[in-house]
């Protein structure tokens, strides 16, 4: 079994990489999907592991909202706004890979002691590699909907440090969380689409009226 | 509206006689047992106490005396504020003025003082800015107000200090732990509270905002700030030096003693200089407080080295200096308050003839002057006579050491600072009210209504009083310092003072009448003044600018002072601020992805630091 | 009794929000928000006298939990938001007579209103911290509408960083939530309370150091983005100053003290298990930073609301500074002044809303002579900026008071003469500031009056930040100072 969270946890690792490189949005959001997907296997397998019958509510929520609906809206939007679907990065794309690497080394860095005192290692570094990489991918990505994008992945690298600290947070928390960013995707989905009305594009640095 | 603004005048007048009323209180035996307590917020240092002292009660009576003529003269001069619809708004600032001043002098511990402190600033800056429809008056306010701030960020910090020391916000406990506290500690404290009230006191370098601000304040509200309001610096300045740290070291009062005179002599100057009426009072404000801060700086020299008669002369003198100023001075504003509203404007070089259009105003004006230049008979001539004496006692007894070298330099300054104040009263009264006015609103000036007359009456009465009944006003100043201060008796200096005013009086008849003499043997006989065979004009006669120029010749020409420390003080403090404000505002740049980067780096700062 | 009442203070405003949303007549949906927000304030004010009166409280089986400190920060976010709700009706008209709002969009906003509301009491009221962190979140996404309302290029983009940074920055608060709630199971073994902050803040062992640390700086700098701290508070000038000016009378008054409480509650939990120095310090740090990095915007400011927004930046930093001081006396100058900064920058943002409407600008060198062109709204301003600033008799001055001497009774000595110096130095800056707005002469004659809903209930926050200064009633000092020993952890 642990074998599987292994490979699960690589493959985590590794679509972040690429979605902070990725060349078109829907592709982006296709990997999310995947990535959301990994994630509430992940889960089921904690729950089939550990007997916890609640983590399959969990596993359960997080395929319906995270891997189907987020990447629904976000794909609508997309059709949506039209012609713009390529992503704009600042800086070459071998370099943003290098970066996110980065982060997972951060990762290994910053929580030797907690995870010395709760006992699950490598999973929580990843989950901080992912929180710090989906943060990263806003900061290069020069496309609003990108910047959604980044901050499921944030979204994602929290839930894995739950799962994998404490076998998720409390149920409720939980759904609450998933509302939460739902809110969060529909409310990005419709500044982005007035954005595109307004700028006829979703290019954030459009946003630069309010200085000082 | 009329009645309420005649009721808050009234107010205001009730609550300087129960201030004067206070600070005779305040002179009883007993003084010391009343006070009362208010607590804001349980078990937290919000509470106000209240208690009297002599040494306040010494400054208590002029806030007295000067709010009671301040209500009388607010009544005529309000009245045309009144007419537009908003004098009661000037009527309440004036009331909760006087009352922020009482509040300082009745505090027994930090947050009653700096509460009364700041609310003094406060509505002494809405007063100032209370014609805002002028744009100098809103500037000056900003000057002021931000200028006071600063110095109540000094004084906090070293009130906050004390506490610490002493464990406790009560004045009596700071009197009690402040001398037992380590040297170090001691200058640390005063050192802020030197830089707060000298901003308060108008102290050079920190005088920049008194020129600004009380020319444009309503006359009677600048005739409280330069009267009153900056006193309270000094006593300030004689709770921190004497009740609580009992003089300290010796280099304080020279420290304090350098300031003073830098202050006398650069304000006379620059008063000489000016040419708004307004603007030379404000500047003789400077010139005058200097005085005094020498005054209280040779004292706590004297008292550090234990000269406790040397000290005591000082002490005395300053006090009496303080009383002088604050009787002339506010008459002098309160007349060119008149003079303002008579002829709308304050400028000297177009004002003139005016004791025929407004002779009470004159009279009241002329005997104010006569203080202001420390002619015999005054006021002012017994205080400068007093500060002479101290001063050269000092210079006399401490020639040979670095306090004597203070003295010394208090001496020539004071010597200076007079002749040059002699001047300005000269070009005051010598412009303003005699020779022929120099502009149609001149001309064409109105005498001001009888409360205002009253009030300058009243206030220049006042100043002869205090030069006649010198002695008996000494007696009960001493007495105040004597209990709050020094203990040892006071030498009764001003008992020389009308020997002295007697030599120079009769002195001064001699040589009039000799010269009068003269004159009759040569025959004297009076004709039209020579115009080339012109028409006479007004701009004829010698103008303020006129009358100062030859000093300005003999002095090197242009003023330096306020430009001196604007150049190099406060322009390129200004700049530096303003480049730098502008430099760091470039962070707030409108890309959110930059937003995310300083989020990113506090996130990974955090973790590396936390972990 | 308690329950009752929790439970009407979540389903009033999500009725009135349902109700105003549809409502067509302008006076019907202004009646049932004028009702409905009076209703919820009751309540709110209901349940602060029971924790006043009877301790703390909780209700539906320790899922609510309320004391004194939450009873101190639901007073504050009722007085505003009544005082919103009531300057609402004058404004929201107003927009609509310029054309700035269309009618269907009124609607929207009276609903968003309640529920952003109702997602700020909620914040306060639960006891398990995994819900706190999901009812801020909430905050965000109700108010980002708010935000939004005017669909402007500006607005657009205030509710977009806004929208990203806050929700950025809380996601690494949530980090911190998991580590406390893993550490708490796995000392405490498993447990439907372990994320409950009646049992964090009283486990008998206390939690591991450096776990607890770790949490608390995540949820300080992940909450601190939100509260508007220096260097994560670059969203809050936009979003406060495009918000309507009920909105961010409520968004600078409430919500910032209200995600600040997250930070509170962590503040607490540390505390129990063995203060660290570094979180005093943190709190100091943050807190000075915020006052300095405010200094220059505010100095340069030209935009009225914007400048008001960075003296909340600067408001927020004095709070966490006194709270970085610590001791009982810390945390009640730290509550004094929130309570305080609540009204006070209430009051200013309603004022300044009545003027940038008379007005039509939020430029400052444009808005000129005020006082004479808009007295009352005028008068106002000039008090609630001399509140701000600190000037007595009004009550920061006291609290700032309180705080000074506490910084220097607990040994911060130079940092807090420095931030003395620093308020000193804003002092002159915000009169600055004012005095171009209010004084001189009016641009034109025809700046238009306010309508009464704009300007009397502006009398109920700037009395309290008046009277408070000199006088504050015995109930109130009682909440104060329990709401201050809970944060020392010396009350249940």
């Amino acid at each position: 079994m642990n074998i599987l969270f292994d490979i699960l946890t690589v493959a985590l690792i590794g679509s972040t990489s690429w979605l902070i490189a990725v060349r078109y949005i829907a592709s982006a959001i296709r990997w999310l999907a995947l990535q959301s997907f990994l994630l509430a296997l992940f889960t089921a397998g904690i729950a089939l592991t550990a007997h916890r019958t609640d983590l399959y509510w969990v596993a359960g929520i997080t395929l319906l909202i995270k891997a189907i609906a987020i990447p629904a809206i976000l794909y609508r939007v997309m059709q949506r706004v039209g012609l713009d679907r390529q992503t704009r990065v600042i800086a070459r794309r071998d370099r943003l890979v290098t970066g996110v690497l980065a982060m997972w080394l951060v990762g290994y860095y910053v929580t030797p002691h907690i995870a010395g005192t709760l006992g699950h290692k490598p999973y929580l570094a990843v989950a901080v590699g992912m929180l710090l990489g989906g943060v990263l991918t806003m900061i290069v990505h020069e496309k609003a909907l990108m910047q959604g994008i980044g901050l499921i992945v944030m979204e994602n690298g929290l839930f894995l440090a739950a799962l994998s600290t404490s076998f998720g947070m409390p149920l409720l928390v939980d759904i609450g969380v998933s509302l939460d960013v739902l809110v969060i995707v529909v409310l990005m989905g419709l500044l982005t689409l007035r954005m595109d009305e307004q700028f006829s594009s979703m290019h954030i640095d459009k946003l630069r009226r309010l200085r000082g | 509206m009329k009645s309420l603004h005649h009721m808050l005048c009234t107010l205001s007048i009730l609550l300087g006689l129960a201030v004067i009323a206070l600070a005779a209180l305040s002179f009883q035996p007993g003084a010391a047992h009343l006070s009362f307590a208010y607590t804001i917020l349980q078990n937290s240092p919000l509470r106000l106490s209240f208690a009297l002292t002599p040494l306040a009660g010494v400054f208590l009576f002029p806030l007295g005396v000067l709010g009671a003529l301040a209500g009388v003269y607010a009544i005529g001069y309000g009245a045309e504020y009144t007419a537009r619809g908003h004098g009661v708004w000037l009527d309440a600032g004036l009331l909760s003025f006087i009352a922020s001043m009482a509040f300082v002098l009745t505090a027994a511990n930090v947050l009653t003082f700096m509460m009364g402190w700041e609310l003094m600033s406060v509505t002494s800056y809405l007063l100032v800015v209370f014609d805002h429809e002028r744009q100098d008056a809103v500037r000056s306010g900003l000057v002021y107000i931000a200028m006071a701030q600063l110095g109540s960020a000094f004084l906090l910090a070293a009130f906050l200090l004390l506490y610490v020391a002493a464990g406790s916000f009560s004045f009596a406990a700071f009197a009690r732990t402040a001398p037992t506290l380590p040297p170090g500690e001691q200058t640390a404290i005063m050192l802020l509270a030197l830089v707060g009230l000298f901003l308060k006191a108008g102290i050079m370098p920190l005088h920049i905002w008194l020129p600004r601000a009380h020319p444009v304040a309503p006359s009677h509200v600048s005739g409280l700030m330069s009267g009153v309001m900056i006193k309270l610096a000094i006593y300030a300045l004689l709770l921190f030096g004497f009740t609580w740290f009992h003089a300290g070291q010796a280099w304080w009062g020279e420290l304090i003693t350098a300031a003073g005179i830098l202050s006398a002599v650069a304000g006379a100057w620059l008063a000489s200089q000016e040419t708004r009426l307004k603007r030379i009072l404000a500047l003789g404000s400077i010139d005058n407080m200097g005085l005094i801060t020498m005054a209280v700086g040779v004292a706590m020299t004297g008292a550090a080295l234990h000269k406790p008669v040397l000290a005591g002369a000082a002490l005395s003198a300053a006090v009496f200096q303080a009383y002088s100023h604050a009787l002339f001075k506010s008459t002098l504003f309160q007349g060119a308050g008149a003079v303002l509203q008579g002829t709308h404007t304050d400028n000297l070089n177009q004002l003139g003839g005016l004791l025929r259009r407004m002779p009470a105003t004159g009279a009241s004006v002329l005997v104010a002057l006569l203080s202001y230049a420390a002619l015999p008979l005054s006021a002012g001539f017994i205080s400068e006579w007093m500060l002479f004496s101290a001063l050269a006692d000092a210079a006399a007894r401490e020639l040979h050491s670095v306090a004597g070298l203070f003295a010394v330099g208090a001496l020539l300054s004071l010597f200076l600072t007079t002749a040059l104040t002699v001047l300005s009263a000269a070009r005051i009264f010598g412009v303003a009210f005699l020779a022929d006015p120099r502009s149609e609103p001149a001309a064409a000036a109105v005498r001001p209504p009888l409360s205002m007359r009253l009030a300058m009456a009243a206030g220049a009465s006042l100043t002869v009083m205090l030069g006649l009944f010198a002695s008996g006003a000494l007696h009960y100043i001493n007495q105040a310092l004597r209990g709050g201060l020094l203990r040892p008796p006071l030498p009764p200096a001003v008992q020389a003072a009308p020997a002295v005013t007697l030599t120079i009086l009769s002195f001064t008849a001699l040589v009039f009448a000799l010269s009068s003499g003269a004159r009759r043997t040569r025959r004297s006989r009076t004709a039209a003044t020579w115009t080339c065979g012109g028409q006479r004009t007004p701009s004829m006669s010698y103008s303020a600018t006129g009358l100062s120029q030859p000093a300005a010749h003999a002095l090197g020409g242009a003023s330096p002072g306020t430009s001196f420390a604007m150049r190099y003080m406060y322009r390129p403090a200004w700049t530096a601020v303003t480049h730098i404000a502008r430099a760091a505002r470039q962070i707030q740049s409108g890309h959110v992805r930059s937003y995310l980067v300083y989020l990113f780096a506090t996130m990974l700062a955090l973790l590396l630091i936390a972990r | 009794m308690t329950a009752a009442l929790l439970f009407l203070l979540f389903l009033i405003p999500l009725l009135t929000a349902a109700l105003c949303a549809p409502a067509s007549p302008a006076r019907v949906r202004e009646t049932v928000h004028l009702l409905g927000s009076l209703a919820t304030a009751a309540c709110a004010l209901l349940i602060v006298s029971q924790v006043v009166m009877h301790g703390p409280q909780t209700a539906a089986g320790n899922f609510f939990y309320v004391d004194s400190l939450s009873a101190a920060l639901l007073l504050i976010v009722m007085l505003v938001s009544v005082t919103a709700a009531l300057h609402s009706i004058g404004y929201v008209r107003g927009d609509v007579a310029h054309g700035e709002l269309t009618e269907r969009r009124v609607g929207g906003y009276y609903a968003w209103f309640h529920l952003f509301v109702a997602a700020m009491y909620f914040v306060l009221v639960v006891n398990n911290l995994g819900i706190v962190w999901v009812a801020i979140e909430a905050t965000t996404l109700t108010s980002a509408f708010l935000v939004a309302l005017y669909r402007k290029a500006e607005a657009l983009e205030a509710a977009w960083k806004y929208l990203i940074l806050c929700s950025v920055g809380i996601a690494f608060a949530l980090l911190g939530l998991i580590i406390l709630y893993a550490a708490a199971e796995s000392f405490y073994g498993a447990g439907n309370n372990r994320l409950d902050f009646t049992f964090l803040a009283h486990t008998t062992h206390g939690l591991p150091g450096h776990l607890l640390l770790l949490a608390f700086v995540l949820t300080l700098a992940g909450y601190g983005a939100k509260v508007g701290l220096a260097p994560l508070h670059f969203w809050l000038p936009d979003a406060h100053s495009q918000a309507p000016a009920p909105i961010s009378g409520m968004l600078s008054g409430a919500l910032l003290n209200t995600a600040l409480y997250g930070i509170l509650r962590l503040v607490i939990i540390v505390q129990h298990s063995g203060a660290t120095p570094l979180v005093s310090e943190l709190c100091l740090t943050f807190g000075l930073l915020s006052v300095l990095v405010a200094f220059p915007f505010l100095l340069l400011q030209q935009d009225v609301k914007r400048m008001l927004a960075y003296s909340s930046v600067e408001q927020m930093g004095i709070v966490l500074f006194a709270v970085g001081i610590g001791g009982e006396a810390g945390y009640l100058a730290a509550i004094l002044q929130m309570f305080n900064h609540a009204m006070t920058k209430s009051t200013l943002f309603f004022s300044a809303g009545n003027l940038t409407q008379q007005y039509r600008t939020k430029n400052m060198s444009r808005i000129r002579g005020a006082l004479r062109a808009s007295p009352f709204s005028g008068v106002v301003f000039l008090l609630a900026t001399l509140a701000l600033v600190g000037a007595p008799p009004f009550s920061l001055f006291s609290s700032e008071f309180a705080l000074s001497a506490a910084g220097f009774d607990n040994g911060h000595a130079i940092v807090t003469g420095a931030l003395v110096l620093l308020l000193a130095a804003l002092f002159g800056v915000m009169i600055f500031q004012m005095g171009r707005m209010l004084f001189g002469v009016p641009p034109r004659a025809d700046v238009t009056r306010a309508s009464p809903w704009m300007t009397w209930p502006l009398l109920v926050p700037v009395t309290f930040a008046l009277v408070f200064g000199v006088f504050i009633p015995h109930a109130f000092q009682a909440l104060f100072h329990h709401a201050a020993l809970v944060l020392a952890g010396r009350l249940p």
